[in-house]
């Protein structure tokens, strides 16, 4: 171990990460405005230049957003180093990422693809940023155990899958012809959900859930295996077009899903904390979604095989989209706030207080911050849109009551984690005028 | 011989489930059943503290030229865990439910993130250094 340029004290200001939580709610308030604003014409083909946009504010705008956010955040607290570049580089990327995708999401929703000529640049500086600081980081041989090692795999991916992305956004803004939707876009939707979001929502896994919710470590050895599992998996699929190999790829990646996700639920199961947590739930939800998602893509890739690709094969994509982004990767991403909120806003004031521990007995605690019954609400909000979207895929009837309350549930998160915020300043200026008095 | 970090961890599970149980009881309403667990958290937390970590570990590994910045950094955060602990106490004489597992989910995570610095980092310097105080634990 080195013990040199080693701390325990690398906790970022609380502003880089929550520039990245707090406009994240707004982007899915977008999407969900734009999907009540477009009817049910989104829903009427995967590859709508609307859905494509709401897709993107999804995926980008909320997903992104607070996952860059959060690895500011985590990185340098496993790891004992802090990101290079502070706040500089933290702004670089939170401003190219916010304005390129909206320039992003924006061309889809006009099919003026020449907006895409300034969102590419963005975008690619947004992530080339961002993915330097993190190999700088990341080369230095740094402790974090399984979680770091699964995050280097979704570093990768996520290189790879904006990659891709941008080469698809190029072709759309005119830049090389533009072939019908072909593998490079699957491939770029594979790298994007079932490398980057499943690749990091595993590794942070190892991390919270035995310490969040005291239950047993994940096997050592399982944890090791399934990222280099999905990994592999991506990268058979990528190169190798033989059509056993891509049926065995696609087989691998789906079981190497419904393992971890047993195993997550197995391990909640036999938490030794058991009362009620909301955080528990989106779990349990989100890796529910995970292991139907991951059944269904088998059925549908098996499917289209023997009968071609109809109607009902579309719905069944828009299906296992909806399933992968709202029910996998959101529930587990707004769960994973109604703790991390509260905790750094309660971290930083007591880190205020240490020249007066007196001051201790005053501060908020994580329950005065974001109450219980405001996370209760979010997680039913959250269930009911995410039903109602599975209900609109098959029947276009629920587009409209699923766009409200899909834009309700964004409402309530934004108004949530504002109040923390408002809670963390009134109290940051309490401790300011008792210490200067 | 169990390393400083094995039982150490072990001691930090320990506290975990100790804590889980009197969280339990406070949450289905069982005050009498939480003033019980209470003391077994409350006698288990500072033997961890005081006595293992700042009655032998922190000076022992001070007395070994170990890093001093991450053993201050330490030291300060049992000073703010114990004042969530005392606070903890309070709402529990008071039996205020809301109180109690609000102060409770906040002393867990700042706990969990403090038991991941000293495991990852300082118990493995402790092994290097002062690997022999194991016996003493
Ligand atoms: C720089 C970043 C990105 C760019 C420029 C980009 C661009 C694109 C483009 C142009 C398409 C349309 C594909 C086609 O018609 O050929 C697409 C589809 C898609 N992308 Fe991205 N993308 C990016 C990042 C991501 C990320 C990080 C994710 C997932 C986490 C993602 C998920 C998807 C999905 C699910 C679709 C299919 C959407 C649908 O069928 O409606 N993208 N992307």
């Amino acid at each position: 171990m080195r013990m040199q340029g080693l701390s325990l004290e690398t906790i970022p200001p609380i502003h880089i990460p929550f520039r990245f939580f707090l406009s994240a709610p707004w982007m899915g308030l977008l999407a969900g405005l734009a999907l009540l604003w477009s009817g049910t014409g989104a829903f009427s083909s995967p590859w709508t230049p609307t859905l494509l946009g709401i897709t993107h504010l999804l995926t980008l705008g909320f997903m992104a957003m607070v996952m860059l956010g959060a690895m500011f955040q985590l990185v340098p607290v496993i790891s004992g180093r802090l990101i290079p570049g502070g706040a500089t580089v933290a702004t670089l990327v939170y401003s190219c990422l916010l304005v390129g995708l909206l320039l992003l999401s924006f061309g889809f929703f006009s099919t003026n693809y020449s907006f895409f000529m300034v969102a590419m640049p963005l975008l690619a500086a947004a992530f080339t940023i961002f993915l330097l600081a993190l190999a700088w980081l990341m080369m230095r041989g740094i402790g974090g155990g399984d979680s770091i090692f699964g995050m280097r795999f979704a570093a990768m991916s996520l290189l790879i899958a904006v990659l891709l992305g941008l080469l698809r956004a190029g072709a759309y803004a005119g830049l090389a012809p533009l072939p019908g939707m072909n593998d490079t876009a699957n491939i770029h939707i594979a790298w994007g959900l079932g490398g980057w979001t499943l690749l990091l929502v595993m590794a942070a896994s190892y991390q919270v859930i035995p310490m969040f919710h005291v239950t047993p470590s994940y096997p050592v050895a399982l944890a090791r295996a399934l990222p280099v599992a999905v990994f592999l998996s991506l990268l058979a699929l990528t190169l190798v077009e033989l059509p056993v190999v891509q049926g065995l790829a696609l087989a691998c990646l789906s079981a190497s899903a419904v393992i971890y996700a047993l195993t997550t639920i197995y391990l909640l199961n036999r938490r030794k904390r058991k009362i009620a947590d909301i955080t528990a739930r989106y779990w349990r939800l989100s890796m529910t979604c995970l292991s139907l998602a991951a059944l269904l893509t088998l059925v549908t890739y098996f499917k289209a095989i023997r009968s071609g690709v109809d109607a009902l094969q579309l719905q069944l994509y828009i299906g296992l989209g909806i399933l992968l982004i709202y029910g996998f990767a959101i529930s587990v991403i707004q769960g994973m706030l109604q703790k991390i909120v509260p905790f750094l806003c309660y971290l930083h004031l007591q880190r205020r207080c240490l020249a007066n521990l007196q001051l201790l007995k005053a501060l908020p605690h994580m329950g005065n911050i974001i109450p219980a019954a405001h996370s209760r609400w979010q997680f039913h909000l959250h269930l009911g849109a995410l039903i109602l979207l599975l209900a609109a895929a098959v029947n276009s009837l629920f587009c409209w009551p699923a766009a409200l309350l899909m834009s309700a549930d964004f409402a309530w998160l934004a108004y949530t984690l504002s109040r923390a915020v408002s809670v963390y300043r009134k109290s940051m200026m309490e401790i300011e005028t008792t210490q200067s008095s | 011989m169990p390393s400083i970090s094995a039982i150490m961890q072990d001691n930090h599970r320990h506290c975990d489930e100790l804590y889980a149980t009197v969280e339990e009881a406070v949450a289905n309403g069982d005050w009498d059943g939480a003033e019980r667990s209470w003391q077994a958290f409350s006698a288990e937390f500072h033997a961890h503290v005081d006595q293992r970590e700042e009655g032998q570990l922190f000076p022992a590994l001070e007395a070994a030229n170990g890093p001093a910045g991450p053993v201050a950094v330490m030291r300060s955060e049992h000073e703010q865990m114990r004042a969530l602990v005392n606070q903890l106490q309070q709402s529990l004489t008071v039996r205020d439910r809301e109180e109690f597992l609000g102060l409770g989910e906040t002393l867990m995570l700042l706990t969990q993130q403090h038991n991941m610095k000293e495991e990852n980092i300082l118990y493995p310097i402790m092994d290097q250094l002062i690997g022999e105080q194991a016996g003493e634990l």
